[in-house]
């Protein structure tokens, strides 16, 4: 399966198959009184008869597109920034708002910015007492304090 | 009279100096958004709208309307200068404005930039007065029937409308409506989809949902491609189009209005749609369509008058329906649902100060921005040159604190995550954003009108055609679907034709 279309195609049918079944365990009802499961069931027949149906499209027009996804050097940078939000998330509640916002934009200056590494710090300091002003004390939006307490 | 009455109201909710001054807040962020790449009006309305919970809703209403139709005018900033639009809506405005910047006319570009939004959007808010209240007063008579078919149309137009296969467009639209199925069910009070996770049981929320796929995405995809860009260094004079400009633009900008407005009307249709619509018509329509995309003033000054119009129309089935057209207005939907109000035809009667402020601050909102942007165009410039090194980190961090703050839930965070990097595939593979964010909320929705209408019709799915409004939107949405496959046989009929 070479084409984008042929993947991404095979991927919601699985999608769309196992909406199916899901709904297929809820009470479907009958056409005067639907139930739970009704119109996710039809749905999700529908969603596996369009991706079906791209799926046949892109085999009959021979689609074997070669595309570049995934660009060289630019796809690590993606995947470290999409953990280090993982990450952020994790630790959020245990290690505080101000230290984890710290860390994270140290670590996206230099991995994302390439900041020079004297700049860093003050940066991702300004950022993480900045919003923390901004977003508790004016609009009271409550971040969590972590086992260090601030 | 009885309209004018009506914006007297209006004005009078929108000059209290507290509405007054988040009116100005959204325009400022707005244009913000409209300029900065990596973070439009979708994402910005819902990283604020956690923020304005505990506002007063008329006020949080007239700030958020205020991004949506600010960020227009910024949109078209750094398509002029930069060549990348600020706004899916400002991409045409790339085409001859970038070329007037190049050819040192980019105050006249950027005038008439805003010259033009401004002039639809004050048009396009008188329409709106004197056709809302009519359409309200029409709405009420719709029933669950012609709600749903309603609905089928809007996913269907949006379908349409996306770029490249009309199936990927259904096949998101499908996606998003099993999404806003995840949750309790309204009527059986069943858990759908939520595999016994506590975070799951009111649903998937929008606003992490939304700023997934239109903000983590974005930058993740920015951050891939490299962090250079080029901005056009050119001298901004002259931002008063000069007497010959106004005589190449003015029918523009009139015509950009009211296919805007009627384009913003149609459910599934907005600003987007518009602008090109203006741009392909000014096109047409001219003496010297082959110096179209060589920097002719009639480019810049139609679809951005369209797309500012479309904006101001995309209000009309949100405030007389209670039906998103798009994304923003999809956001919209359920920021009211948040404040305790119910979006629809009894908003005008039993909230009137929203209804009417609303509409007011679009106009005093247009004012606003023409003063923000045409004597502080030097100042958003300024903006455009902050390197995304920098932009970039703040945009990710904006965007965690504020799904954080919408349950103080980290989980809230993950969701995110996730639909960005869904968002980013999603890009990758050519699936287009919008259809999946407007089913989402259109999904509990249409399922409630389908059940109603099944319960009314004791189980026949002929209600849906034998009752008139329902039928012609049924059948426009079936035409819809039949046009991409009637036009390949048409084509195939021709070759074999000869």
């Amino acid at each position: 399966m070479k084409s984008l279309d042929q993947q991404s195609s095979f991927f919601w049918m699985i999608i769309s198959a196992a909406v199916v079944f899901l709904s297929s365990k809820l009470p479907f009802g009958g056409f005067v009184s639907p139930g739970a499961g009704f119109l996710p069931f039809l749905i999700g027949i529908l969603m596996f008869l369009l991706s079906l149906i791209l799926f046949v499209q892109s085999l009959l027009k021979g689609d074997k597109e070669v595309k570049v996804l995934w660009a060289k050097g630019g796809t690590g940078r993606v995947l470290l920034i999409l953990l280090s939000l993982v990450f952020y998330g994790l630790f959020l509640d245990m290690l505080g708002f101000i230290l984890m916002t710290f860390l994270l934009m140290s670590f996206l200056f230099l991995a994302v910015g390439r900041q020079r590494k004297i700049l860093v710090i003050p940066l991702a300091l300004f950022s993480a007492l900045g919003c923390y002003v901004v977003f508790q004390v004016w609009l009271n939006v409550l971040l969590p304090k972590g086992i260090f307490g601030f | 009279m009885e309209s004018l009455n009506n914006l007297l109201l209006g004005f009078q909710v929108v000059l209290h100096p507290a509405n007054l001054f988040y009116c100005f807040v959204g325009c400022l962020v707005g244009t913000l958004v409209g300029v900065l790449p990596g973070l439009g009006a979708p994402a910005a309305i819902a990283l604020l709208l956690p923020g304005t919970f505990r506002m007063d809703p008329v006020a949080a209403t007239i700030m958020l309307a205020g991004i949506y139709y600010g960020s227009m005018y910024g949109g078209s900033t750094t398509s002029i200068l930069v060549n990348i639009p600020g706004e899916t809506a400002a991409v045409v405005t790339c085409l001859d404005g970038y070329q007037m910047a190049r050819q040192g006319r980019a105050g006249p570009a950027l005038g008439i930039s805003a010259f033009g939004s401004f002039i639809a959007g004050t048009l396009s808010v008188f329409i709106l007065v004197f056709i809302s209240p009519p359409l309200a007063r029409l709405a009420i008579q719709f029933g669950p029937p012609e709600y749903f078919s309603l609905m089928i149309l809007g996913l269907t137009i949006l379908a349409f409308l996306t770029r490249g296969s009309m199936i990927k467009g259904l096949i998101m639209a499908c996606f998003g409506l099993i999404l806003g199925f995840i949750g309790t069910d309204a009527i059986s009070g069943m858990y759908r989809f939520t595999f016994k996770q506590l975070v799951l049981y009111d649903g998937i929320g929008l606003i992490p949902v939304t700023m997934g796929i239109f903000g983590i995405s974005e930058v993740l995809l920015r951050i891939e491609a490299g962090l250079k860009r080029e901005i056009f260094q050119t001298h901004l004079k002259g931002l008063f189009p000069t007497v010959k400009d106004w005589t190449d633009s003015k029918w523009a900008i009139l015509r950009g209005t009211v296919i805007g407005f009627f384009l913003g009307i149609l459910p599934g249709g907005g600003a987007v749609i518009a602008s090109f619509t203006s741009y392909a018509l000014e096109k047409r329509l001219s003496k010297h369509p082959e110096k179209f995309g060589t920097g002719v003033i009639e480019g810049v000054a139609g679809p951005e008058s369209a797309n500012n119009a479309g904006s101001v129309g995309a209000f009309i089935p949100l405030l007389t329906l209670g039906l998103p057209s798009n994304v923003v207005t999809a956001i919209l939907v359920g920021a009211l649902m948040i404040y305790g109000l119910q979006p629809g035809p009894l908003l005008i009667k039993n909230h009137p100060d929203l209804f009417w402020g609303v509409i007011s601050s679009m106009y005093v909102g247009n004012v606003m921005l023409l003063l923000l942007n045409l004597p502080l165009i030097g100042m958003w410039v300024q903006f455009l040159k902050i390197p995304y090194p920098i932009l970039f980190p703040f945009v990710l961090l904006f965007s965690l604190i504020g799904c954080y703050s919408i349950n103080n839930s980290v989980a809230e965070i993950f969701i995110m995550i996730s639909f960005g990097i869904f968002g980013y595939l999603m890009k990758k593979f050519d699936y287009e954003g919008a259809p999946l964010i407007l089913a989402m909320v259109l999904g509990p929705m249409l399922e409630n009108a389908l059940k109603q209408s099944l319960m009314l019709s004791r189980g026949s799915f002929l209600i849906f055609f034998t009752r008139p409004i329902s039928v012609i939107l049924f059948g426009t949405a079936v035409v819809l679907l039949l046009l991409p496959f009637l036009g390949k046989v048409r084509r195939k009929v021709a070759i074999e034709g000869g």
